[in-house]
């Protein structure tokens, strides 16, 4: 027994060394032995996650007697695998095939939270741009003109949401995937390549969006909120460790959700500068760019869940569709009745 | 009429380098007739293979003159290395018919004269060989071969048997012999071994070093058609001695000067 | 050797099987040789495979044949060379992939920045060994080219190419093997197709046996390549011997 172990233990060393030079940057090396109300995240730099940034630095973890580490990443890709391994607790992952392929093949990651969510609000934060010239062409005055159309897309997001999103507006317009064009695009070159023409239309998000339309040559065509309300399009997930202890798990949604109060306040001084100082963005952009919503009652929409699990199942990319208690965690967040 | 030769007047050489200045040659004089084989010994570094650059053009004189009085056209000059100067990557057949090819002969009448110049040596069979399959002494004989099917007016040759074991020095000594005597090219051969030098040559110009000069001529006292078996010339072995003792107060001297 | 490699497979074997290792990261062998052989009916791979290929041969024709031009140019010409050195050696070391998204702005998304960034990839080590080659001709062989008169086209084509190629084939095999690697990882950053994006995709969906074939494919292709480029070395150099 004592020897299998063993065994074990330097197979799974000499395999993850294979597996880390063969593909994949794992990221930070892990903290060695986490106090019990340790709990580490990992984040990303983008705007949304400031949340995260806001309960720590004005004390609502401390206040709930976590202490809590951001761990920095560049992208979401790696965040399950190490939600599973025990070296995060809790991430914002991008919701991927590889999350509902996880859940199906055994792994213990649930959706605890909300964090953003397609809310119809006065200003947009996901849409379609288009060249301003063409719109006042009269290109696209009817989504059925977006026929033969190639659309930048991050390359993440052609198999994941936006992707999702894109169909849902071709869906509405009575076309398919077939009769455009994605492009994988970085969103670093994301305008470059729609002014030169190489894109005819652009899936974006903020800050992308005020950057892009201070050009004065790029306009919003559609808005992601008008063809999926209220869909919850990122969220916080719990790995093995905080699904195990509901108690913690508990505290740290209620250190969330005091955040997202704040954040509810808009863009005060505060905010406005801690999110400033998160994403690494000017203060002037933070204070013009459009803010998402996080749900104030930390309530997940389950249905625009399974639909666009649905659609991940139809493009092939799911090992099976899962029931909503395989992937949602409930009985974190205290209703207040 | 002046009769064609090589005339070599004053001619001075220095290396500039950063680490030093070396006086390689300092004022060497002499003369070769067309079709005279001439040798020259000298201490090791006294400026041998310098001059042979000098005479073939491949390095410039900073003082002094190189001329070729008496020649048609300017004499065609071709050098024999050490060794290792056969191109490795083409075959001993395109190597022997390089100096050719170069010339722009065409291919067909090129590889036949490479062709019989190396039947002429023994070395038909391995026409189709690289380099590297050959023996020491055969790639020497190729390159051997590779000048004399160019016809030149003047060979110069840089200790060509050097890397040899005596037997194949003799062996080839003999072939370099008959070839001369057949075509009769000027020939301008360094060599260390006293005994070679006047086994093959005409004349002996002896070196003295640090910087190079002309000490002695010495001609050889046996006369042509020239037989190499017969080696115990009682007169050879005076004539070594007397080359001997004046390379050993140069070689000493050199060491004097080493060591200052 | 094979005999090591076979008992580390059938112990990974064994404790993915019995749990010892997480199944989900660390699949069965067996599954990973099941995975690629369904890979290879359904056929998402051969297309893919076909596309890397292209992508690393064009590459590697653009990059590989203008650096040995290149290395040629500067080995010949002294001027060249000493003009050119330092730009080549500053800009060898830049991390290739760190240049793509300034490749992205000035070529376009399209097959241009990424077949770009293959090529610079390929085009330096060929440029350090094709001079090299060049330098490392013995003195004696310049020497002797000159006496016998070569000169211009003669002397490149009979004394500079064959005397370098030694060194430049080495500097081929560098570059093939350094162009794959970017060729993979450029599709992973940005492409929707070839074995970059397939591994990207199986990485996405956490279908790690995929990745894990497609890993293999990426092996196997590696050591072909290799081995095209021996043979055709001894092909093409018969002078060097065996050794
Ligand atoms: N390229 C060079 N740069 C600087 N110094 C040189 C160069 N070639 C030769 N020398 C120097 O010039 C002197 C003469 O050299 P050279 O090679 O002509 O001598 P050598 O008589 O041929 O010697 P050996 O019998 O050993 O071949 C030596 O002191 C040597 O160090
Ligand atoms: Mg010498």
């Amino acid at each position: 027994m004592q020897i299998t172990y063993r065994i074990a233990k330097y197979l799974k060393v000499v395999l993850a060394v294979l597996l880390l030079a063969a593909c994949t940057p794992i990221g930070e090396p892990a903290t060695p032995t986490p106090a019990p109300v340790l709990v580490r995240v990992g984040v990303l730099p983008f705007m949304s996650n400031a949340i995260l940034k806001i309960a720590d630095a004005e004390g609502f973890f401390v206040e709930q007697g976590l202490t809590v580490e951001l761990v920095p990443f560049r992208s979401s890709n790696d965040f399950v695998p190490l939600l599973l391994q025990g070296e995060l607790d809790v991430a914002a992952p991008a919701l991927t095939a590889g999350f509902f392929n996880a859940i199906a093949r055994g792994g213990n990651v649930k959706i605890a939270l909300p964090l953003t969510a397609f809310t119809p609000q006065d200003c947009p934060v996901v849409v379609v741009l288009a060249r301003k010239s063409d719109v006042e062409a009269g290109k696209y005055a009817s989504p059925a003109q977006w026929k033969g159309a190639t659309i930048g897309i991050s390359l993440a997001g052609a198999q994941g949401l936006p992707g999702y999103v894109v169909d849902l507006f071709l869906r509405q317009a009575g076309l398919t995937a077939q009769d455009v064009t994605l492009t994988a695009l970085d969103p670093a070159v994301q305008g470059e390549a729609l002014r030169s023409q190489q894109v005819d239309l652009l899936y974006a998000a903020e800050p992308w969006i005020t950057r892009l339309l201070a050009g004065d040559d790029v306009v919003v065509l559609s808005r992601a909120e008008d063809v999926a309300p209220d869909l919850t399009s990122s969220f916080m997930v719990y790995g093995p460790s905080l699904l195990a202890e509901p108690e913690v798990g508990r505290r740290f949604a209620t250190a969330y959700l005091n955040a997202v109060r704040q954040y509810h306040e808009g863009k005060t001084p505060r905010n406005v500068e801690l999110v400033a100082e998160y994403a690494g963005l000017e203060t002037e952009l933070v204070q013009q760019v459009c803010w998402s919503d996080i749900p104030l009652d930390g309530a997940v929409n389950v249905d625009s869940i399974m639909l666009y699990q649905e659609w991940l199942h139809d493009l092939g990319l799911l090992d099976r569709l899962l029931s909503a208690d395989e992937f949602l965690a409930t009985g974190f967040v205290e209703v207040p009745e | 009429m002046s009769e064609s030769a090589l005339l070599v007047n004053h001619l001075a050489k220095t290396y500039v380098s950063p680490r030093g200045t070396v006086t390689a040659l300092a004022d060497v004089s002499f003369r070769v007739a067309a079709g005279e084989f001439v040798a020259l010994v000298g201490p090791s570094g006294c400026g041998k293979s310098t001059l042979l650059r000098l005479l073939g053009g491949q390095l410039a004189p900073e003082q002094g003159a190189i001329e070729f009085p008496g020649w048609p056209r300017p004499p065609k000059r071709r050098l024999v290395f050490q060794e290792h100067s056969l191109f490795p990557w083409m075959t001993v057949l395109d190597n022997v018919a390089f100096g050719l090819e170069m010339e722009g002969v065409a291919r067909q009448e090129r590889r036949a004269q490479a062709m019989a110049q190396l039947t002429v040596m023994g070395l038909a069979d391995f026409a189709r060989h690289y380099p590297h399959e050959l023996s020491g002494g055969m790639r020497q004989r190729a390159a051997i071969a590779r000048a004399f099917v160019t016809q030149p007016d003047i060979l110069l040759m840089d200790e060509p048997l050097r890397a040899l074991d005596a037997q194949m020095r003799l062996v080839i000594q003999d072939e370099l012999l008959s070839l001369w005597e057949s075509t009769r090219p000027m020939v301008f051969y360094i060599t260390h071994d006293i005994e070679e030098a006047l086994l093959l040559a005409d004349r002996v110009l002896v070196m003295s070093g640090q910087p190079g000069r002309i000490r002695e001529e010495i001609p050889s006292p046996f006369g042509r058609p020239r037989d190499l078996t017969g080696r115990t010339h009682p007169e050879i072995e005076d004539l070594k001695w007397h080359i001997w003792t004046l390379l050993e107060q140069e070689v000493k001297r050199l060491l004097q000067v080493k060591s200052k | 050797m094979a005999a090591f490699a076979l008992g580390w497979l059938a112990l990974w074997e064994l404790a993915a099987r019995a749990g010892w290792i997480s199944r989900l990261f660390f699949p069965p062998p067996t599954t990973i040789l099941l995975t690629l052989g369904r890979m290879l009916v359904t056929g998402n791979l051969a297309p893919a495979l076909a596309l890397t290929l292209y992508r690393l041969a064009l590459g590697v024709a653009i990059g590989a044949g203008s650096g040995a031009l290149l290395g040629w140019l500067m080995g010949s010409s002294r001027s060249v060379r000493l003009a050119l050195d330092p730009i080549v050696t500053a800009l060898h070391p830049l991390p290739k992939l760190a240049i793509f998204p300034i490749f992205l702005v000035l070529l376009g998304i399209g097959e241009a920045s990424k077949v770009a960034l293959v090529a610079l990839t390929a085009f330096f080590p060929m440029v350090i060994n094709t001079l090299a080659g060049v330098q490392q001709i013995d003195t004696t062989h310049w020497e002797a080219a000159a006496n016998y008169g070569a000169r211009g086209r003669a002397l490149l084509q009979r004394i500079i190419l064959p005397g370098s190629l030694p060194l430049v084939l080495v500097g081929l095999r560098l570059a093939v093997n350094g162009a794959l690697m970017v060729t993979i990882a450029v599709e992973m950053l940005s492409a929707r197709e070839g074995l970059g994006a397939l591994i990207w995709l199986a990485w996405q969906t956490l279908r790690t046996e995929e990745l894990y074939a497609v890993l293999l494919v990426i092996g196997v292709l590696g050591l072909a390549s290799n081995s095209l480029l021996e043979l055709t070395s001894q092909r093409l150099l018969p002078w060097k011997g065996e050794t």
